[in-house]
């Protein structure tokens, strides 16, 4: 999809989710990891605070449960999304009450830097 | 063996495209589809707490407990270790009471697990509240006046004023007439300049935020006088020996208790005002509070050099100590955080008048607070304060012969003397509370991407550094102004080249430094290595150590900012 | 149907630190839209650079705005150009669709007295 504007192209990307993923502070690094190694191309991090769980459903645990959280951003291809989902799931043990939790919302459209050289590779299709 | 039957596939029905990210989807990622509407319908129907697997257990129990044991095992058991280690091997003695310095040790871990965790819940939600709340409703006025007042109480509760008396008694009456006036006949006189000059930092800090002035060149207006006197006085033998007080009084103010708070309210301040995006915008008030207090203690010199001191100066003061250790360290830890604790209150209260949210939790976490740093207090008085005397006091025997000849050859006997100052200082820094609530500051600040621990090994490096330099001072007798004068020159340059907010960091984290683990034992070392050499006065390693991250610090800084450069070239889609 | 719920989306802009403030005062400034929030956050991308396990993180802000649908296309552009989106090491801008959603409205005396 392009659009003109003057003499700049806005050149769009479609088909991409956001992933977002919510763990406990200082679980970041390992959960952006094996996003990484999924094939995720970057991420974007920051803080946050909430405290559900902790009063439902863990009892006297949830005093383990920091408050504090951190919230990963990632944007990735609908095609990797699944795979970036599932080892994003496991490396952050989130199946455990507590770790966090991840959702995956759909982009109808993404624009970022796209070199020349690619653009000009698509547009003879 | 064929059980059951066999399903027959209609391979008309069958698909004969299939797009290759649902095959891929299909293969490699398992996962079982549930709606999260029949999810909550069930958590409103029961009311169980889900059943726990062991794993899950260990998952939420595990980094719990072992952030908070295992951090302060690795900051405080190197140190103990090192001078351990080095008692019984470089110096070929073994150590005295060594299980009563072991129990002492573990005691101070459980005190800096429990400060620690006192200070997350307790007193910094209390300080940020204040923060934010005072600048937004009060008028310019009662926030000087606050911010004075904060700066003076403060200081008042530092227990580290009182570890500079036992430095000077090295002092003697007739080569240092002023300092030993100062230091035993009228000790009352530096306290005071010492704290009247952090409330003046602190007051002057929020007119910066305020204002709006940049630290850099308020760091050359504070600096360049306090250089230049300290210069002026350098070359004159009676006022020479207060430079190292002077400069030690600067580097021990700040300690754990204030840095939270006065750091709180730094943010607070500098957000209400409104001005940059910058995150770091809140620091800069520990640099003041660091560099002010040598000025006003050289100034008294120079004033009583000036007004004349009495003919005859009397005998040393004693020191008193009480006889329980337990008593003490309690004491001492009510002493720094109950008065602080009660201004804040007040200040809430009165000028605020807000009620204090979620009470209990900050009652906790100042009680834990009290508790921890007198745990951290006992420990230190029964465990590490021992070991480093002992240490201390045979040090100078690596090198240099006393009763016996020395143990090693000069040179090797030196160097080995040096790096043991290195790891000392190292070491040491990485066990300091307020270094540590510093880096988690900063850490919060800006999302992570200035990490505790890059902050917390550049700064002890630095303080590595310094104190080597002033173990060098103190052994080759040379004047401290040789060595603070190029070293801060550095630092000032560096700061010129340095972004704004790694400036204010830099100096900031130099000034944290040197609390209430570092100061003892490297006072400790720099007393026995004074008297063996017969120095005129030990002190000045804590000047040099505050120096030293500085430099460190911003050279830190500028190199992360080359690899952000060098980052341009790679080609990467940033998200 | 005129009286139907307004529709929205949401534009999420990833941008280097310091741009948000910038970006979204020449939002309302030229576009009039005001629904607009953002936040401070740490961001990385891969280097090309072989055995790099983990991002290099800069520092970034989050801009989130909320348009209605029919000005959508037009803010995205805008925001595309206005944030420098099309240079590399600028950031990104995302957009995606809500259910439901209630902008921010200005009061009325705010609005006349910057006119």
């Amino acid at each position: 999809m392009k659009t003109r504007e003057g003499n700049e192209q806005l050149v769009v990307l479609t088909d991409a989710v956001l992933i977002t993923c919510i763990v406990q502070r200082g679980e970041a690094e390992e959960a952006v990891q094996a996003a990484r190694r999924a094939g995720a191309q970057g991420a974007t991090i920051f803080y946050a605070r909430g405290s559900g769980v902790r009063q439902k459903h863990l009892g006297i645990l949830g005093v383990t449960v920091s408050a504090e959280k951190e919230v990963i951003y990632i944007v990735a291809a609908s095609d990797q999304a699944d795979r970036i989902f599932d080892k994003i799931f496991t490396a952050a043990k989130l199946d455990t009450p507590g770790m966090g939790m991840i959702y995956m919302t759909p982009l109808e459209k993404m624009a970022t830097y796209v070199p020349h050289e690619i653009i000009k590779r698509f547009a003879q299709d | 063996m064929f059980r059951g039957t066999k399903k027959r596939f209609n391979t008309r029905d069958m698909p004969k495209k299939i797009r290759y990210g649902d095959y891929l989807g299909q293969v490699r990622v398992r996962q079982v589809a549930l709606s999260y509407n029949q999810v909550t319908a069930y958590d409103a129907q029961h009311r169980r707490r889900p059943r726990l697997r062991p794993r899950d257990f260990y998952r939420l129990v595990a980094p719990y407990l072992s952030v908070r044991i295992i951090e302060q095992f690795r900051a405080v058991i190197p140190v103990a270790l090192f001078l351990a280690l080095f008692q019984g091997l470089a110096l070929q003695s073994h150590v005295a009471g060594a299980s009563g310095i072991a129990v002492g040790i573990g005691v101070v871990m459980l005190g800096l697990m429990l400060f620690m965790e006192g200070l997350k819940h307790g007193l910094m939600p209390f300080s940020e509240n204040i923060g934010h709340l005072l600048p937004a409703r009060s008028s310019l006025a009662s926030v000087l006046a606050v911010a004075f007042i904060l700066g003076v109480a403060a200081t008042f509760a530092e227990p580290a004023i009182g570890a500079l008396r036992a430095a000077g008694s090295l002092t003697d009456k007739d080569q240092a007439p002023l300092l030993y006036y100062l230091l035993n006949n009228n000790p009352e006189a530096v306290v005071y300049a010492v704290a009247g000059s952090v409330g003046l930092a602190v007051l002057v800090s929020m007119l910066r935020f305020m204002w709006g002035w940049n630290l850099k060149w308020l760091l050359l207006a504070v600096a360049g006088p306090c250089l230049a006197l300290t210069g002026y006085m350098a070359l004159d033998p009676r006022l020479s020996p207060i430079i190292g007080l002077a400069w030690d009084c600067g580097a021990i103010t700040t300690g754990p208790v204030t840095v939270p708070v006065v750091l709180a309210l730094g943010i607070g301040v500098s957000a209400a005002a409104g001005r940059e995006n910058n995150t770091l915008d809140g620091f800069g008030i520990v640099t003041l509070a660091s560099l002010f207090p040598p000025l006003a203690v050289m100034s008294l010199g120079l004033y009583l050099d000036t007004t004349g001191l009495p003919a005859d100066l009397g005998g040393r003061a004693a020191v008193e100590t009480s006889s329980s250790i337990v008593l003490d360290g309690i004491t001492a830890a009510l002493r720094a955080i109950l008065p602080l604790t009660l201004l804040l209150w007040l200040v809430q209260r009165y000028s605020l008048r807000e009620p204090i949210e979620r009470r209990n939790l900050i009652l906790y976490g100042i009680t834990l607070c009290v508790l921890g740093m007198a745990a951290f207090n006992i420990g230190l008085a029964e465990g590490l304060n021992p070991l480093g005397a002992q240490v201390g006091d045979q040090l100078s025997s690596a090198f240099h012969p006393q009763d016996e000849a020395a143990l090693y050859p000069y040179w090797l006997g030196l160097g080995l003397a040096l790096l043991f100052a290195l790891c000392l200082g190292f070491g040491a820094t990485l066990a300091e509370p307020a270094l540590n609530a510093l880096g988690v500051t900063v850490q919060n600040l800006t999302d992570g991407a200035l990490r505790k621990d890059t902050l917390v090994y550049a700064v002890a490096v630095g303080v590595g550094l310094g104190t080597v330099l002033g173990v060098v001072k103190i052994v080759f007798q040379m004047p401290l102004a040789w060595l603070l004068l190029p070293t801060y020159g550095v630092a000032l340059l560096l700061t010129l080249f340095a972004s704004e907010e790694y400036v204010n960091l830099a100096w900031d984290s130099a000034g944290v430094t040197t609390g209430p683990v570092t100061v003892p034992l490297v006072l400790a070392m720099g007393l026995g290595l004074g008297r063996a050499v017969d120095a005129q006065e030990g002190f000045g390693i804590l000047a040099m150590a505050s120096v030293g991250p500085v430099i460190s610090v911003l050279v830190v800084s500028l190199w992360m900012r080359v690899r952000e450069w060098f980052y341009r070239f790679d080609f990467g889609r940033t998200a | 149907m005129s009286d139907a719920i307004p529709r929205f989306k949401v534009i999420h802009c990833l941008l280097p630190a310091g741009a948000a403030t910038g970006v979204m005062e020449r939002l309302y400034a030229e576009k009039g839209i005001a629904g607009s929030f953002h936040h401070h956050a740490r961001g990385g991308g891969i280097s090309t650079r072989k055995g790099r396990e983990s991002f290099h993180f800069v520092e970034r802000e989050i801009a989130t705005v909320l348009v209605p649908e029919e000005r959508a296309d037009e803010i995205f552009e805008f925001l595309y150009f206005a944030t420098g989106a099309n240079q590399p090491h600028a950031g990104m801008i995302l957009m995606e669709k809500t259910l439901l959603a209630k902008s921010l409205v200005l009061p009325k005396e705010a609005v006349e007295a910057k006119r």
